[in-house]
């Protein structure tokens, strides 16, 4: 029988938990709102291939990043898991 | 035998798969009809959450939508991708945990408020019925031209069978469906992709091809052609 988590390493869990996303979020944020709405004009002086950069975040750069994020979100939630000793 | 009689039998066969899969996956219990007992592997069920991205509003709307608004269709791309990050890191991990049915319920549990439950619920309603209306006039429309049938009768004839696999089936029932939507859906994505890049840049990756070079010899990027 595993010994049970104590709240203050539950309150812990929680604060590195939303740091997580903090950080994740903002990064989707950046790749979403900042590259292809808010700074699309000052990125399209760049281009990647035959395409202006901000117009290829729009299109397809952003969900790239939006993939790499879930897989990176479900690998450090694993691993704060199972430092944490409440994996499922 | 001609193009019609062909077109009757692959959609009978779609047909006879998902009533097929239906009343196999018939629910017995109340989990069972909402959360398919908890006893979907996660690849069948992200299979079935593609298929749900990949369906009519995909295939017909949002193509349309991006190639006559041009450039400000990009929004629509990221929205409904972006948001399965929110999902992804805000919701879903939480709702698994809670055990509730449905998002409203776990709203409502986890804020301790009624108020937080009803406004979920009618976000809920909202969103569905602008989506199912979306996706029933697709499916009208795809019956229509495939079985020569009003657009009308085309959303009867899919209200009839989704009606029919969904109720005796249960989320099970739509899970696997759904997963056999989606290997219909992703051959269907890729097929003309990789064949309209191949044939404009003579690039086998589409997502290559679209930042490439056009292959008919005059060497201009493909987007500076499609753009002016």
């Amino acid at each position: 029988m595993r010994p049970p988590t104590l709240p203050t390493q539950l309150q812990r869990y929680w604060r590195y938990n939303l740091r997580y996303l903090a950080i994740l979020l903002a990064v989707w944020f950046a790749v979403s709102y900042g590259a292809g709405i808010l700074f699309v004009d000052e990125l399209n002086a760049f281009s990647v291939g035959g395409a202006p950069l901000g117009f290829w975040f729009a299109q397809q750069g952003s969900i790239y990043v939006f993939v790499v994020l879930i897989f990176i979100y479900v690998w450090l939630m694993n691993r704060l898991d199972k430092r944490f000793d409440v994996e499922e | 035998m001609s193009v019609q009689t062909w077109t009757y039998i692959l959609v009978g066969i779609t047909f006879a798969l998902y009533i097929g899969i239906a009343v196999w996956s018939r629910a017995g219990s109340t989990k069972e009809f909402y959360v398919a007992g908890g006893g979907v592997s996660p690849l069948a069920n992200g299979m079935a959450t593609a298929a749900d991205w990949m369906s009519a509003a995909s295939f017909i709307s949002m193509a349309g939508i991006i190639s006559f608004a041009g450039y400000d269709g990009a929004v629509y791309l990221m929205g409904w991708t972006g948001g399965y990050v929110l999902l992804a890191l805000l919701l879903a991990p939480y709702l698994r945990k809670f055990g509730k049915f449905t998002v409203p319920d776990f709203i409502g549990a986890r804020y301790y408020s009624n108020t937080a439950r009803t406004v979920a619920v009618v976000c809920a309603l909202l969103v569905s019925f602008t989506y199912v209306a979306g996706q029933m006039r697709g499916v009208g429309v795809v019956f229509s031209r495939f079985l020569e049938v009003p657009i009308t009768w085309g959303v009867v004839i899919g209200m009839a069978i989704v009606f029919f696999y969904a109720v005796l089936g249960g989320m099970k029932g739509i899970t696997y469906t759904q997963v056999a939507q989606y290997c219909v859906l992703i051959f269907a994505f890729m097929v003309p992709a990789i064949f309209i890049s191949i044939q404009m840049t003579g690039e086998v990756i589409p997502q290559l091809g679209f930042i490439g070079q056009v292959a008919d010899g005059s060497g201009g990027s493909l987007l500076a052609r499609l753009l002016h």
